[in-house]
């Protein structure tokens, strides 16, 4: 029998390797998602996972995401590496190669990131160095940014800086190009000013949009303050973006801020608008005001308006006017409630849509609570020819930190073949780092929106299975 | 089309129980990975500058997000109810450019004291390895996570409470031992 040298000699070193590693400053992590649904007549099933796992040692970082999906939320299948990374920080510098995410400014003329909720990850591959001192930053990227349906755009360059030579005050610029498909060369830029004062601050930034032709040149315009003072505080902010899309096929590089209400509740985040930069214009203001430690008021009022439309004239989009209202009793209970109007003169009938939100939570002791939410939304559309109402409700057993039980139930009385929606969930949380949640019954389909984007999410009829897992 | 069965993210699953039955094996207490975000007024804060001998709470969290929002609501009361303790608390703001000039109105009203910094575009969160919100993690004097928590039930509060304490107090035990060994 030969001696088996290689492989022994192999196991040592590596032995070797991995102790001499574990004693230094080596961590290594992960985290794991899986979401299995399965449709209990048809047998069809949605298998998703994705492992992320990361390394750290001295100032090395390095990083891979492994993926499954059999089929996707999307209906493709694939498995392999979606992401992977190597990061070398010291000091004031950090170059990454491999893929990357990134924003400049506030996402007008460039953002890449991943949001699991709406599956959208665009990540950009190729390299990026930023230099980050205590009152100026630099990026310096190039790479191919990923689309919806796994294409890689052209080579994408760009710049961003910040100066911030004074406490109350700082400057960026951001410089994007790549070739798009339709205009050939595309060059966005843009510059921002923040300002900071005891009571009010200020973010102002414009945007351009330029290409050879000259026939997609586009402006973009957003402009945000604060005004607040102990108990109280106001935002406004107005958006303007003229032909400011910057998409080649399924390759979407920017997200401008949206200026509508984002909502927590199921109902009404269903009906969120879908941002449109190419021809867009409108403002938001929201207050928020707390008289007392158990008061809490909040009021929302947003209207979107095409380049033809004028501001503060009836001819909106989409107006949205929103308020809320939440109230502690002692320790014992909190309140909830919300209203809703808006109007979107975009989507098909021109729905006029009410809602009304109650949330009530009842704390029976230090450990276990009951909470119950009822969502009320009425719709009419077609000048009011056709009306109907939505109703979800939840109610939620919770102990902590252990687990929850909710049972839920939705109706409706729209012209569909399937009216009544109910199901059971329970979340359970082991050992700090594990969350499972198993879902029985049947969900209505229905849009998820996040940053201005929004996807259809399939029908629950069966079972759904969500694991979290770090590590 | 591969054919999938609940075999197979039970096998995951399994396979998951196995890493973690390993991960003190593969990497000890984890040393909270170090970041520096802008803080409401465009000032920069730097974890490892601020590991100032006393333990660390860190939320991460959003306008948008109820449950972060009532966890942050009652972390303000342990704050208030602890306030002749050393020890900080930490929001890390997940709001994107949709949300992300609101979130210092929001936080005035809401009249949090502790330090609220925005990760414009989730570079903290991807570096923790956060996946949903709220998350929440505990930092010993030294930057070494010594708890972590997804999700927030009421009642969490309490169990966060209880550790923060219990870390105060061997912290105390472990000066007063160093201030007897030189006497």
């Amino acid at each position: 029998m030969r001696f088996p040298l290689i492989p022994l000699a192999s196991l040592l070193i590596f032995h070797l390797v991995t102790e001499s590693l574990l004693a230094s400053d080596l961590t290594i992590s992960g985290f794991n998602q899986l979401e299995y649904s399965q449709i209990e007549k048809t047998r069809k099933e949605l298998f998703e996972n994705w492992l992320d796992v990361k390394a750290f040692y001295n100032d090395f970082n390095l990083g891979l995401r492994y993926e499954n999906h059999h089929p996707s939320l999307e209906d493709s299948i694939w498995d392999g590496i979606g992401f992977r990374y190597f990061e070398f920080s010291k000091e004031y510098l950090t170059l990454t190669l491999g893929n990357y995410y990134e924003m400049f400014g506030r996402g007008i003329v460039l953002r890449s990131y991943e949001n699991r909720d709406i599956r959208n990850d665009n990540n950009i591959e190729g390299a990026k160095l930023s230099l980050d001192w205590e009152r100026a930053n630099l990026k310096l990227l190039s790479g191919q940014m990923l689309g919806k349906y796994g294409t890689r755009g052209n080579p994408l360059r760009g710049m961003d800086f910040s100066l911030s030579p004074i406490n109350w005050a700082s400057l960026g610029g951001s410089y994007v190009q790549t070739e798009i498909e339709d205009w050939g060369k595309v060059k966005l830029y843009s510059g921002n000013l923040s300002l900071y004062f005891s009571f009010i601050d200020f973010y102002a930034e414009l945007g351009k949009k330029e290409n050879p032709s000259g026939l997609d040149d586009g402006e973009a315009v957003y402009l945000a303050s604060n005004l607040y003072g102990e108990r109280f505080g106001l935002t406004l902010e107005y958006k303007d973006y003229e032909r400011f899309s910057f998409v080649d096929r399924d390759i979407t590089y920017n997200n401008p801020p949206e200026l509508t209400r984002a909502h927590q509740y199921t109902l009404l985040n269903r009906q969120a608008w879908e941002l449109n930069p190419y021809d867009e214009k409108g403002w938001e203001v929201q207050g928020n005001y707390s008289p007392k430690d158990y008061l809490k008021l909040l009021v929302d009022f947003s209207e979107t308006h095409d380049q033809k439309g004028r501001i503060f004239s009836s001819e909106a989009l989409f107006t949205e006017a929103y308020a809320e209202i939440r109230y502690d009793y002692q320790e014992l209970a909190t309140v909830k409630f919300v209203g809703d109007r808006m109007e979107n003169k975009k989507s098909f009938g021109k729905p006029e849509i009410t809602g009304a939100v109650m949330d009530v939570t009842y704390y029976l002791d230090d450990k276990n609570s009951i909470s119950g939410v009822i969502e009320h939304l009425h719709t009419s559309k077609f000048q009011k020819d056709l009306k109907y109402y939505e109703q979800l409700y939840t109610l939620t057993f919770s102990r902590s930190p252990v687990y929850s039980v909710t049972i839920g139930a939705e109706r409706t009385t729209q012209d569909l073949e399937k009216k009544r929606w109910a199901y059971l969930s329970f979340d359970l949380t082991i050992l700090e780092r594990h969350n499972i949640s198993l879902t029985y019954g049947t969900r209505r389909a229905g849009k998820v929106c996040a940053s201005g984007m929004c996807i259809e999410r399939p029908p629950l009829e069966g079972f759904e299975l969500k694991v979290l897992s770090q590590f | 089309m591969t054919k999938i069965t609940l075999r197979t993210p039970l096998a995951i699953l399994a396979g998951l129980m196995v890493l973690l039955s390993a991960r003190t094996s593969i990497s000890g207490d984890h040393k909270a990975p170090n970041f520096v975000l802008e803080d409401l007024n465009g000032k920069k804060f730097e974890l490892e500058k601020n590991l100032d001998e006393t333990p660390i709470f860190i939320s991460f969290w959003a306008t948008w997000c109820k449950p972060c929002i009532k966890e942050l609501d009652q972390m303000k009361k342990v704050q208030k109810e602890l306030e002749d303790k050393k020890f900080q608390i930490i929001a890390i703001d997940e709001d994107g450019p949709r949300t992300l000039s609101k979130v210092k109105s929001f936080v005035k009203s809401r009249g949090w004291k502790f330090p609220v910094l925005l990760d414009k575009n989730k570079k903290v969160y991807r570096k923790y390895q956060v996946v949903g919100l709220p998350y929440s993690l505990i930092l010993d004097k030294n930057g070494t996570i010594i708890f972590s928590h997804s999700t927030y039930r009421p009642g969490d509060e309490k169990i966060v409470k209880k550790k923060i304490l219990e870390l105060i107090s061997e912290q105390e035990k472990s000066s007063e031992k160093k201030e007897k060994e030189k006497k």
